[in-house]
């Protein structure tokens, strides 16, 4: 049975594309078969991660969406960009959505079925056979993130050591509660390695009443990259990726 | 008059009742959310699974779901002999915002 994983965060910027990117990454590394979509359709990103065109992307989650594709069209096997040592077994897929400004002002103004959306997803489940799906979504609470945190297993909120985050984390949290929120992890990101690490653990898993499943670092290794490729995958030593992979493990126990 | 016309009205109100979304869901209240988390998970069901899932008889989970049809959040299809509910959500209101900007 596939356990939907949904990434989220109250402000932009808090480094939630690169955080999903990294942490698909490091569960295929454990065998798993994984599909990754961007849910972002307002300002899609997990493409550059994954290093496709933009010009030359072909079909994405909008053309699913809207009635040109299926889902397994819009579907992308990137195992390939996880290097030559992914064990048998281990698979990662992503879907893109569009860059295009047309396409993201048709969303904008018209919206789509839900079920659509859904109904893709139990489809990708069945088709793939996955172990996760991991859902990136916009950051703010509007009625498309709203949606994943509903029908996520586990929602990992991200947020950085900054008050806008932590006021606005926990509004994000008060309204996960009211879905009925299955599972809720927290992550700390972009962290001064001077700071205390334990002490914040505590402080914010007292402050939200759920637990913290890593504290990341801020890393000038991290901006030089600028979403270039996978950190973790470059960098597999650095105390980013040694988080990474801490956070991955507790979404693997609970599956 | 025709065999269907006293039906009609009825189809046209159902027609035209508004698009929901998911935050109208979360305004929904508490003793209709339990089927309508299902019905969005599973996308549709038949009346025994939602009943069976709520743990509620079917004569009273008939009720909760006929209320969230008259709402507007679910629809309800006929598939053979069976009546299917199926979640009735759009992911925002369409809005003015130019198709060209």
């Amino acid at each position: 049975m596939s356990t939907i994983v949904a990434i989220h965060s109250y402000r932009g910027g808090t480094g939630k594309s690169n955080l999903i990117a990294n942490l698909a990454s490091s569960i295929v590394q454990q065998g798993k078969r994984v599909v990754v979509v961007d849910t972002d359709i307002q300002s899609p990103g997990l493409h550059v991660l994954f290093g496709m065109d933009p010009q030359n992307m072909g079909l994405t989650l909008n053309d699913y969406l809207y009635g040109r594709c299926s889902i397994e069209q819009a579907t992308y096997d990137v195992t390939s960009k996880l290097g030559p040592h992914v064990p048998p077994g281990g698979a990662l897929y992503l879907i893109p959505s569009s860059i295009k400004a047309s396409e993201i002002t048709r969303v904008l103004r018209e919206g789509y079925e839900v079920n659509l959306l859904t109904d893709g997803f139990r489809k990708l489940m069945k088709m793939f056979r996955l172990d996760y799906l991991f859902l990136d979504t916009h950051p703010g609470l509007n009625e498309e993130t709203l949606l994943s945190i509903l029908i996520s297993d586990t929602l990992v909120l991200i947020l950085r050591p900054d008050q806008q985050d932590f006021q606005g984390t926990a509004v994000t949290v008060e309204v996960a509660r009211k879905l009925k929120l299955k599972r809720l992890l927290l992550v700390v990101n972009k962290v001064l390695p001077k700071l205390d690490f334990e002490s914040l653990r505590q402080q914010v898993q007292e402050a939200y009443h759920a637990p913290v499943a890593g504290i990341l670092p801020v890393s000038e290794e991290m901006i030089e990259l600028g979403s270039a490729g996978l950190f973790s995958l470059k960098y597999p030593e650095h105390p980013f990726s040694q988080g990474v992979r801490e956070i991955a493990a507790q979404i693997l126990s609970a599956a | 008059m025709g065999l269907f016309d006293s039906w009609q009205p009825e189809q046209d109100r159902r027609d035209n009742l508004p698009e929901r979304t998911m935050a109208d869901v979360l305004a929904l209240p508490e003793d209709l959310r339990p089927s309508m988390d299902y019905l969005i998970e599973q996308g549709e069901s038949e009346l025994a699974e939602v009943a069976a899932h709520i743990g509620q008889d079917e004569t009273s989970t008939r009720a909760l779901l006929t209320d969230l049809i008259e709402k507007g959040f679910v629809q309800e299809m006929l598939a053979g002999s069976q009546h299917r509910y199926r979640v009735r959500l759009v992911s925002r209101h369409r809005s003015r915002f130019p198709l060209d900007l």
